[in-house]
């Protein structure tokens, strides 16, 4: 929290990015800001959509531009998450 | 599923089942048989440009790993509708690292991620000059840093480089790590600069390096290693040249326990020292990420299951040379003062008597050309610190240390980052195999400073702890996985679970690794760190 001398009011400051998301997406390194799991996004299968493409982790989850046709007809990531594929499968 | 290779893979190597298994591959033959100079001329100039010095538009301003020129292939079969078979594609990334590759020592600090050392902690900014921390808050948000280093480009290139990121990838500037600043005006006309300046296009050492012959590698070998929560191996690999670069091999390892392993392949080197080689071991594919030696008599990386390179061990393979006695390394490599311990030496044309120098006396066990095994007794007078053995007349880098007392034992992997998988789905689970190491202090080797040095890797009772307290509030032990009795970390399965009503339904997990092992008279403790993170391992790329 902020306060602001002119107004004498209290705001909340605004984050740059959501409340929750991870900050760093290195790969390897999908932890949390302290580096642990707790601020994750959970359960993330719901968050999967919501979460990589406005956040861009085009490294860690194929973009819908790049891989048009990774997500086809799994449009609910919490139900259809299993029939999502590997890019680079290593058969 | 992926589990059950984790499983077997774990079974395997403890129950011994394990023989020879014939691998066919193509991919050396397709090497030799297709020519990459001459697909490029009707493959790549739909798009590319072909001047009358032999030059190519983009592609002749860039240098790459094998990975690297593949990646850029699978992109432009991908996102352009470049049309390439398995043997041609192989033929062009052939052709590029052979022409277009980069230098050893230009590699050399970074074969790590071609060897898929995924725990490895980047120490870029110690590495390279202060401005390249630009790249550590650009490129590697998303990249590991090596993956930039492996790559030699003009400015030019480096700048369409960022200018394809933007293309591709329109939200990079709206990146939680990149909304923050003015991205583009600050990247653009700097980032290039910087660039260039540490991995530019023309090298001394690349100019040299490109004048060399490939090495004719054929011959026999002698083979040690370490395969992690197995142990130290020996044997010998014979390699039979089938092509330009195109090689058949024939290996068989024994372990420190005796238990053998006979296997086949195939390998293909590129840029004269890059070699990519593949196998079967245990019923599993397993990739060899190996470079060869300037001189073209040792063979050094790292191999690892094609489904899950987390799993994999250390590889070194010396060329066994008529008349050329060399001794390659003592296992186990440490000795208590005051104790007795049998020990194997390991290398080619072996003869003569072993010197382990003052106060420690060797009597010889058994001996081939190869191996000779040895009771050592180490005076409790002995001197501490870490000697080189010698075997007249062999040219020996076979260590042994001599210390008075263990006194501690570290986990490594240090840090492992897993990832959840499977639980019905297609992404398999990334998991981590540890191993306890015990360290001695004893007098650096000025005589002055005391190091602190391996002396064995031991058996250990393994156990998982929570890292935090809130990893202890959530119970994440319960939840995000389990360790074998040999090290291996398995993690849970990937969805929800039910069962999880705190903090989190997904499994995952801050853990500590905790390795309990009795040696030379004590319990020693040592621990590590791991991450079970949900982010599944959608890309599987071969440069992260």
């Amino acid at each position: 929290m902020v306060s602001t001398e002119e107004e004498g009011l209290v705001r909340p400051m605004q984050a740059v990015f959501p409340l929750g998301c991870t900050t760093a997406l290195n790969p390897g390194v999908e932890v949390d800001s302290t580096g642990s799991v707790a601020s994750l996004c959970t359960p993330w299968e719901a968050d999967l959509y919501g979460c990589s493409e406005p956040c861009n982790w085009p490294a860690s989850v194929p973009d819908s531009m790049t891989y048009p046709e990774w997500n086809q007809g799994t449009s609910n990531g919490e139900a259809d998450w299993r029939s999502l594929g590997q890019i680079y499968p290593d058969k | 599923m992926a589990a059950r290779v984790f499983e077997r893979w774990a079974a395997a190597a403890c129950m011994f089942l394990l023989g020879a298994v014939a691998f066919a591959e193509a991919a050396a033959a397709n090497a030799a048989a297709v020519d990459g100079k001459t697909l490029m001329a009707s493959r790549c100039v739909g798009c590319h440009t072909l001047d009358n010095d032999g030059h190519w538009s983009r592609i002749g301003d860039q240098r790459k790993t094998p990975e690297g020129w593949h990646m850029t292939l699978t992109r432009m079969q991908h996102n352009h509708g470049l049309v390439l078979n398995d043997a041609e594609k192989d033929a062009i990334i052939k052709y590029l690292a052979d022409t277009q590759g980069l230098a050893p020592g230009e590699a050399a600090p970074y074969r790590y991620v071609l060897e898929r050392r995924n725990n490895t902690i980047e120490q870029y900014n110690a590495i390279n000059r202060p401005d390249s921390n630009g790249i550590a808050t650009r490129c590697t948000t998303c990249h590991s840093y090596a993956r930039i280093a492996l790559q030699r480009r003009s400015e030019e290139e480096w700048r369409l480089l960022l200018h394809f990121h933007v293309g591709q990838f329109p939200m990079i500037e709206f990146h939680p790590a990149a909304r923050i600043s003015a991205w583009w005006e600050e990247n653009e006309p700097h980032l290039p600069g910087v660039l260039v300046g540490l991995f530019p296009l023309s090298t001394p050492a690349w100019s040299e390096w490109r004048k060399r012959p490939s090495p004719d590698l054929s011959g026999e070998w002698r083979v040690i290693g370490n395969d992690p929560g197995v142990g130290f191996y020996s044997g010998t690999r014979t390699i039979k040249r089938v092509g330009p670069d195109a090689y058949e091999t024939t290996t068989s390892w024994e372990f420190a326990d005796g238990h053998n392993e006979t296997r086949e392949g195939t390998a293909v080197v590129y840029t004269g020292y890059e070699w990519r080689g593949r196998t079967n071991v245990r019923r599993e594919d397993i990739r060899e990420i190996y470079a060869v030696s300037d001189a073209g008599d040792q063979i050094t990386g790292r191999w690892f299951l094609a489904r899950h390179s987390e799993l994999g061990g250390e590889f070194t393979a010396v060329r066994v040379r008529s008349g050329g006695a060399r001794l390659i390394a003592a296992n186990p490599y440490g000795i208590q003062v005051g104790t007795t311990r049998r020990i194997t030496l390991v290398g080619t044309n072996l003869s003569g008597v072993p010197q382990f120098g003052p106060d420690l006396h060797a009597s010889i066990v058994s001996r081939t050309a190869d191996r000779i095994v040895v009771d050592v007794i180490a005076a409790p007078s002995a001197e501490t610190g870490l000697r080189t053995i010698a075997l007249e007349p062999a040219e020996s880098r076979a260590t042994l240390a001599v210390y008075k007392a263990v006194d501690q034992v570290r986990v490594a992997p240090e840090y492992a980052f897993c990832r959840l998988g499977e639980g019905g789905g297609k992404i398999p689970i990334v998991g981590a195999q540890f191993e306890a190491i015990a360290y001695a202090s004893m007098p650096g080797a000025s005589g002055k400073d005391a190091a602190s040095v391996p002396v064995a890797v031991l058996p250990a009772k393994w156990a998982l702890e929570p890292h935090t307290a809130a990893a202890k509030e959530r119970d994440d032990q319960l939840y995000a996985g389990r360790i074998t009795s040999s090290g291996l970390f398995v993690p849970a399965q990937g969805g929800i679970n039910p069962l999880r009503t705190k903090g989190t339904p997904n499994n995952t997990g801050d853990l500590t690794v905790k390795a309990t092992a009795d040696f030379d008279g004590k319990t020693l403790e040592g621990t590590s760190h791991v991450i079970v993170s949900t982010g599944m391992l959608f890309f599987n790329v071969p440069i992260p």
